[in-house]
């Protein structure tokens, strides 16, 4: 198990190395001038220029890439030129609002997707197992904006359950101070329960709407594998060890059928941090999809490199646990190492 | 008297085919009975039957008591206090018996539990090492931590006959249990179930297609054909009233001296027009 974790985070490193390169190249091959873009269209040449050398454009790209990484790694993550403030409070207001969205929503993903799959591999009937069966495959085909819309017009306009698109907390609430930015974390934290439960309520129709298609895709996965090892002569075996045909399913088959499910589990999040954008837009959320989409169109190298680097440092970190947890559940795999 | 398993008039079928057509059999207790026939006779499916253990696309009717009580198979909780604790199973692949996500340890422990509700975790380990002790796996408690991936096939085919007898039961169903064993790992399985079962009074019945093996264990033999049960005598009865069917079984089987002849097949051995059953 050592060995595993011990060559997983060579193996992370060298993947973060390479997620540096990547976005660190592919912003500077974007045509445009970045600096030109700042100023607009009517600034001097000089002031270009003088823009430029302080941006450090002016300098060879592989000192560029070496700045870059030296300064992601010491805090420093620069300035947005478009908004003219660091990127680190802007990243720091917006990113935990973004994760802790794609957090609910993957939870909720997960947790229906786990418990529907067991139980309609245990009770095979159309309520049972025809309904999440539909539900799934309609999920891995509704678009995420229709639904986030959908659910506002059922939610809020038409019974007044939920709040509408106001963001995280209504403007008369102060969000709680606190460590993480994530509110309900911090509400808990500070033992503001009212805080917390209206955040919680501002994050229930957003998470729904984002959460719809990792379910789908979760639980048919989890569905088939289920399906699969049903089969197998292990649960035959342990039936007639006198093991009920739940405790089975749950204690026998689970753990065989859960791995592909947690590997899938780890794409996902990372997926769920990086494509919130259009159910941000929706609900106004105030998270980092509507603040990197403006980076990349107005070319705001600072944001867009950081938030790439950060989300990959989210979904490495992420799939680190995904393969320890895996590895712990399966012995199979912490043998095979690589 | 009725014996420790009754089976009446079952049978059992899948879709268009019936695979069981109406078998009725006494075993009595602490008889050893070996059931053999071709592949697709419908002897693992009896075996199943009696545990309830068919897939749920199976049609079945008849009956089967257990010491004079009737199995409702479709109650899973009942049946679940009869499996394992009452009756025993080993099953014929010992590769894929065993759950590669589980130790050793955790499939005897769990199958201890479900026949003893109630009984503490130490109880369990305890009874797992005595248990494997009984089926000769050596240095047993350090065993338990390991997985399935790391035992033999043989090994693995004891430890399932221990997890068969861990529950205690009087009747154990072994399923071709060293069909997927090499000549010698056979050999020494089957010794180490036979003298388990043996040293317990234990019930047993083996399904087989080894005639062999049947000589030299049990002393009931049952034949099977098609769903049928053709004949069913003391095993030193079985030369003598052979029906046609269990004498071309019988002669088909490879004898020291037939080298270089061809084995008779059971078409050929078969009188005229028997196989239109």
């Amino acid at each position: 198990m050592t060995s595993l974790i011990l060559s997983r985070l060579v193996s992370s490193f060298i993947a973060l190395l390479g997620a540096a390169l990547v976005a660190f190249v592919a912003l500077r091959l974007a045509p445009g001038d970045a600096a030109r873009l700042t100023l607009g269209a009517f600034a001097t040449d000089e002031a270009v220029a003088a823009l430029r050398s302080e941006m450090g454009l002016d300098q060879s790209i592989l000192t560029q890439f070496y700045v870059y990484i030296r300064d992601f790694f010491t805090g420093d993550w620069g300035r947005s030129y478009a908004l003219g403030e660091p990127v680190r409070s802007l990243l720091g207001q917006r990113f935990p609002a973004t994760l802790e969205l794609g957090l609910y929503a993957f939870c909720m993903a997960f947790v229906s997707a786990l418990v529907l799959a067991l139980w309609g591999a245990h009770r095979k009937g159309p309520i049972s197992d025809g309904v999440p069966k539909a539900l799934g495959v309609l999920a891995l085909g509704v678009p995420q904006f229709w639904f986030g819309l959908v659910l506002l017009i059922v939610g809020f306009e038409m019974t007044g359950l939920f709040p509408g698109p106001a963001g995280r907390l209504p403007a008369t609430v102060t969000p709680p101070a606190g460590p993480t930015g994530m509110y309900t974390v911090d509400a808990l934290l500070h033992g503001d329960l009212k805080t917390f439960a209206t955040a919680l309520h501002h994050l229930f129709l957003p998470a729904l709407a984002l959460g719809l298609l990792p379910f789908g895709f979760l639980y048919r996965l989890l569905r088939a594998n289920l399906e699969d090892v049903s089969g197998a002569p292990f649960a035959l075996v342990a039936r007639a060890h006198g093991q009920s045909r739940l405790r089975v399913m749950v204690a026998t088959l689970l753990p065989n059928a859960i791995i592909p499910m947690l590997t899938a589990s780890g794409l996902i999040f990372g997926q769920l941090l990086a494509g919130s954008v259009l159910v941000e837009r929706v609900y106004n959320w105030p998270g980092a999809g509507m603040l990197v989409t403006q980076g990349v169109l107005q070319q705001d190298y600072a944001v867009v490199q950081v938030f790439i680097l950060l989300s990959a440092v989210i979904y490495i970190v992420t799939n680190l646990i995904v393969d320890i947890v895996a590895a712990s559940i399966d012995p199979r795999l912490a043998k095979g190492g690589a | 008297m009725s014996g420790l398993l009754d089976i009446k008039n079952l049978e059992v079928g899948f879709g268009a085919v019936t695979a069981i057509k109406g078998i009725s059999l006494s075993l009595y207790r602490g008889t050893r009975m070996g059931i053999v026939g071709e592949s697709g006779s419908g002897k693992s499916t009896l075996g199943l039957a009696t545990l309830g253990l068919l897939p749920d696309f199976a049609r079945c009717s008849g009956e089967v008591l257990f010491d004079g009580t009737a199995l409702h198979w479709d109650n899973d909780m009942a049946m679940a206090g009869v499996r394992g604790s009452r009756i025993g199973f080993v099953h014929q692949d010992p590769m894929g018996a065993f759950s590669p996500v589980h130790t050793i340890g955790t499939h005897l422990t769990r199958a201890y539990l479900s026949a003893h509700p109630g009984a503490s975790k130490a109880d369990a380990t305890k009874a797992a090492v005595d248990r494997l002790d009984e089926v000769e796996i050596t240095d047993a408690k350090s065993r338990l931590r390991h997985y399935p991936h790391e035992y033999s096939g043989g090994m693995r085919q004891r430890v399932m006959i221990a997890a068969a007898l861990i529950g205690n039961p009087e009747l154990l169903i072994a399923d071709e249990p060293t069909t997927a064993l090499d000549v010698t790992t056979q050999a020494a399985v089957l010794r180490v179930m036979n003298d388990v079962i043996e040293a317990r009074g234990m019930g047993l019945i083996l399904i087989t297609h080894d005639l062999g093996v049947v000589a030299e264990i049990c002393s009931e033999v049952a034949v099977m054909y098609h769903g049928e049960l053709i004949q069913h005598v003391p095993v030193d009865q079985i030369h003598e009233k052979a029906h046609p069917y269990t004498e071309a079984l019988l002669k088909a089987r490879p004898r020291p001296g037939m080298r270089g002849e061809r084995l008779p097949t059971i078409a050929e051995l078969l009188p005229e027009g028997w196989s239109d059953v």
